[in-house]
């Protein structure tokens, strides 16, 4: 087993991931965190009855070829790389002549040596498609194989999956799947997390929702109490100046976030006037001087790694964070909540997109094609799931719901299970009833600058005019991007209109019945 | 006499293919010795030359076989981007600041470090001297923690004294954050420079400066008529790497700030760059804009050129004024 990591950090869309440079250092020494973790109660967070023993792999008995058999296996690395190492020693040792290869990478060099490797036709066994290249773009350059052709029974393998895991035009592309979502994309990714020494001091109850002035006056109680030592909240304010906004706005009800789209209208919301309240309220906390000083300058990494040092009360990540912090920091006593609510008698759940998340892929090209079909085969099953949950744990929520509930979790894997069940529901998703749709995406130029700099800018004063004019411009610069994109797709043949992006029956706080191909 | 220097050219001149294969054969060898730099060159600076002009015509991803012709609607669209014309500006200002600032600082350091009376002076040459050779990413990452805006040591000088009463950050104000980059890239680069103005100073008689001393000549005036002159040409080169080298910061500024906050530190070449391979949260996908990001290149470049050859011709007239000057000095002498 050869294990390589770099320090992965979050995936803009479907895998939103970041670690710290010591959990990277982590990945690298996972020797034996399997077993660790298996016996050891860091916190006394051990919860409930465990069905499951972590790490005890019970794997098919394949017969694979004799010779020896070299895989190479690519993701973003996180907890993903703490599951694949332990797997990765068990398939060894079931199979003496296989080498599984297994590599970690953050999403910029994903995006980089993927990208080349497509190229150049050095691409791993199994791996992630980089971000800038889309599915229907790996199908159609044929960079990809479909699973359909390696592993028996696809269609009857399909059908273990949840609805609104295999959806045209996402993992499907001519009758045929080309992308495996082994995790499920329901994962609330806007935990609050709060350091307990920090709140208690300052008698904080988060026992239920605060409401936006609550949160508002205890950032400011904290930051007072700290003196200079520790502030409300910290942030990654460089690399996601708008995850903060967009989450409040979006569980008040502009469904899609701020920089989504409203479904029932297709139009933008960035000019709808819960917007404008969320992006004001981040400014207020910021001159209140109630976000840690560095935060404009800090990527997500940054304000995670500093967060458990106790230098502010609160930060808002996801879920991904709960293992490392347990695990590495023995004496920083933290837990989670939702975030606060503009009213809290009446919060809206955040949508995700069909298609799953953490979509393998397979090189076609691939030297040992039954040993994929192996490895992934197993992980379509209940078995293969329950351990993905029991050592992934909240990181990355298993795809079949009944895995997890078999799995061995930590009290507060399981809460932030609980709150993805509560909170996350499937929204619509233009490409899954139009597959051309991808083409539009394929063209679309991103909006420079985006909603993330935008705050950033009002935050440090370079964005000049006001919170209202910032947004109306993103909001003319984001329809002539969709437009222009439209217009260049159809030149290209691609049969799209900007009605593809209109779902009238849509409503925000109920799972949109997706076009399933099981 | 024209009959006869006509009669000799004539005479003289091979024919053609004469002339042309009997050079080249008569010369081969040394043909087959510039070869092997022929051909680098082409592969590595003629034909990415040649082939990001040609990018520069298309909407291309940079990888993916489908490659549209747009003609010059990347140029025309680069025109009309705020953010290339800052990025431009802000690579201009950087170079406009920290080339003087840097050569000024690197001369003092080699004329202190030059008198063979300071003792330890070689010990100060290398101190100076590692930052230029310490990786740039470790740099910038340590610096980063050095001027954070959070328990960093200059903050706490500065909070400890009451000069503010909440710490600044260095490098997440637009304001501080150009400068607070331009100091520590001084700092790490000023050690080349000097290295080559002590080459240049050790070019300097002695006997120049004695002479000048015992004609009543003070420090000042030793420099500007003795040490200044003599080191001109050396002055010129020097300018010409250090501001060549003072574009070339893509490793610096992209592990340092990233070119934030809000672009405010965003250079050339991490414009390009973002351009060229960046991700964005718009649509399902992030698109890379290989064309787009070429005819920044392009456009960049070509300033560069026009900069290069200007700063050819300035160099051209002060030989010609230095050449003009020595005969006319020797006359009066």
């Amino acid at each position: 087993m050869e294990i390589e990591s770099t320090n992965p950090t979050r995936h803009p869309k479907t895998h939103p991931r970041a670690v710290t440079r010591r959990r990277a250092l982590q990945i690298a020494g996972l020797g034996t965190l399997g077993a660790v973790a298996a016996c050891t109660n860091t916190t006394g967070m051990t919860n409930g009855p465990q069905h499951v023993t972590r790490g005890n792999f019970k794997l098919p008995d394949t017969k694979l070829p004799d010779r020896s058999i070299k895989f190479r296996l690519t993701d973003s690395g996180d907890q993903k790389a703490v599951f694949w190492k332990s797997f990765a020693k068990a398939y060894e040792k079931k199979h003496d002549n296989v080498q599984i290869s297994y590599k970690a990478l953050d999403w910029p060099d994903l995006d980089q040596s993927i990208t080349l490797g497509l190229r150049n036709g050095s691409v791993p066994d199994v791996f992630f498609l980089p971000t800038t290249v889309t599915n229907g773009q790996a199908v159609s350059e044929k960079w990809i194989g479909a699973w359909d052709d390696i592993i028996p029974n696809w269609a009857e393998v399909k059908k273990r999956f949840p609805d609104g895991t295999f959806v045209v035009g996402k993992t499907d592309f001519n009758g045929k799947t080309y992308a495996f979502p082994l995790t499920s994309a329901q994962r609330f990714n806007s935990l609050v997390f709060y350091n307990k020494q920090i709140t208690d001091r300052a008698d904080a109850d988060l026992s239920q929702p605060l409401g936006w002035d609550e949160y508002r006056q205890l950032l400011k109680k904290i930051t007072k109490q700290g003196d200079g030592k520790y502030y409300g909240t910290i942030m990654g304010l460089q690399q996601d100046g708008a995850g903060f906004s967009s989450v409040m706005a979006q569980m008040g009800g502009i469904g899609g976030g701020i920089g989504g789209i409203d479904w029932r209208t297709g139009e933008y919301n960035y000019t709808k006037p819960l917007s404008l309240e969320a992006v004001e309220y981040l400014l207020a906390i910021y001159a209140d001087g109630s976000i840690a000083p560095g935060s404009v300058s800090y990527k997500e990494a940054d304000a995670k790694g500093r967060f458990p040092q106790g230098q502010a009360g609160f930060l808002i990540q996801g879920p991904w964070n709960i293992s490392p912090w347990r695990d590495q920091n023995a004496d920083f006593t933290f837990d989670f909540t939702i975030p606060p609510q503009r009213d809290p008698k009446d919060i809206y759940p955040v949508g995700y997109a069909p298609g799953g998340s953490n979509q393998y892929v397979y090189n076609p090209h691939t030297k040992a094609p039954k040993m994929v079909a192996d490895i992934i085969s197993y992980m379509c099953t209940k078995a293969g799931q329950a351990q993905w949950a029991s050592i992934d744990g909240a990181a990355d929520p298993a795809a079949f719901p009944e895995a997890i509930e078999e799995a061995d979790l930590s009290s507060l894997d399981a809460k932030a299970m609980k709150i993805n069940s509560k909170y996350e529901v499937l929204a619509p998703e233009p490409s899954v009833r139009n597959p051309d749709v991808e083409k539009v995406y394929e063209v679309q130029k991103p909006l420079e600058p985006d909603f993330g700099d935008v705050c950033l800018g009002l935050l440090t004063g370079q964005v000049k005019g006001g919170v209202k004019k910032a947004l109306n411009d993103l909001q003319d610069r984001a329809n002539k991007a969709l437009d222009e994109a439209i217009a260049t797709a159809k030149k290209r043949g691609a049969d799209v209109s900007r009605d593809d992006w209109v779902f009238k029956d849509w409503d925000p706080k109920k799972p949109y019945d997706s076009t399933s191909t099981k | 006499m024209t009959s006869t220097l006509s009669q000799l050219a004539t005479h003289s001149r091979p024919t053609v293919s004469q002339h042309l294969g009997g050079r080249l054969w008569s010369s081969r060898q040394s043909y087959l010795l510039i070869l092997p730099g022929v051909v680098l060159t082409v592969m590595f600076s003629i034909y990415p030359l040649v082939m990001s002009w040609y990018y520069s015509g298309l909407d291309w991803d940079g990888f993916s076989s489908r490659k549209y012709f747009v003609g010059l609607a990347n140029y025309k669209d680069l025109i009309a981007d705020g953010f290339f014309w800052r990025a431009f500006g802000r690579s201009a200002l950087f170079t406009v600041v920290a080339t003087p600032i840097e050569l000024a600082l690197a001369l003092l350091i080699a004329m202190v470090l030059n008198d063979r009376s300071l003792k330890l002076r070689s010990v100060y040459r290398a101190v100076i001297f590692i930052p230029v050779v310490t990786t740039t990413a470790i740099i910038s990452i340590v610096m980063s923690f050095i001027f954070s805006a959070f328990n960093s040591p200059p903050n706490q000088v500065l909070m400890d004294l009451g000069v503010v009463d909440r710490p600044i950050d260095f490098l997440g104000s637009p304001k501080t954050v150009l400068w607070t980059a331009i100091g520590i890239f001084v700092w790490k680069w000023v050690g080349q420079p000097m290295i080559y103005w002590l080459a240049g100073l050790q070019t300097v008689p002695t006997e120049l400066h004695e002479a000048a001393r015992v004609d009543g000549a003070g420090g000042w005036q030793r420099f500007r008529f003795i040490t200044l002159p003599l080191l001109k040409p050396f002055a010129i080169i020097i300018t010409l790497i250090v501001t060549a080298g003072n574009l070339q910061v893509f490793a610096f500024f992209q592990t340092l700030t990233g070119g934030g906050p809000y672009f405010a530190s965003e250079l050339m070449e991490l414009f390009i760059y973002r351009m060229a391979f960046g991700t964005s949260e718009a649509g399902a996908s992030s698109v890379q804009r290989l064309g787009y990001a070429s005819a920044a290149g392009v456009l960049f470049g070509v300033a560069l050129m026009i900069f290069g050859v200007v700063q050819t011709l300035m160099l051209r007239k002060i030989r010609r004024a230095q050449l003009q000057q020595s005969p006319s000095q020797q006359e009066q002498g």
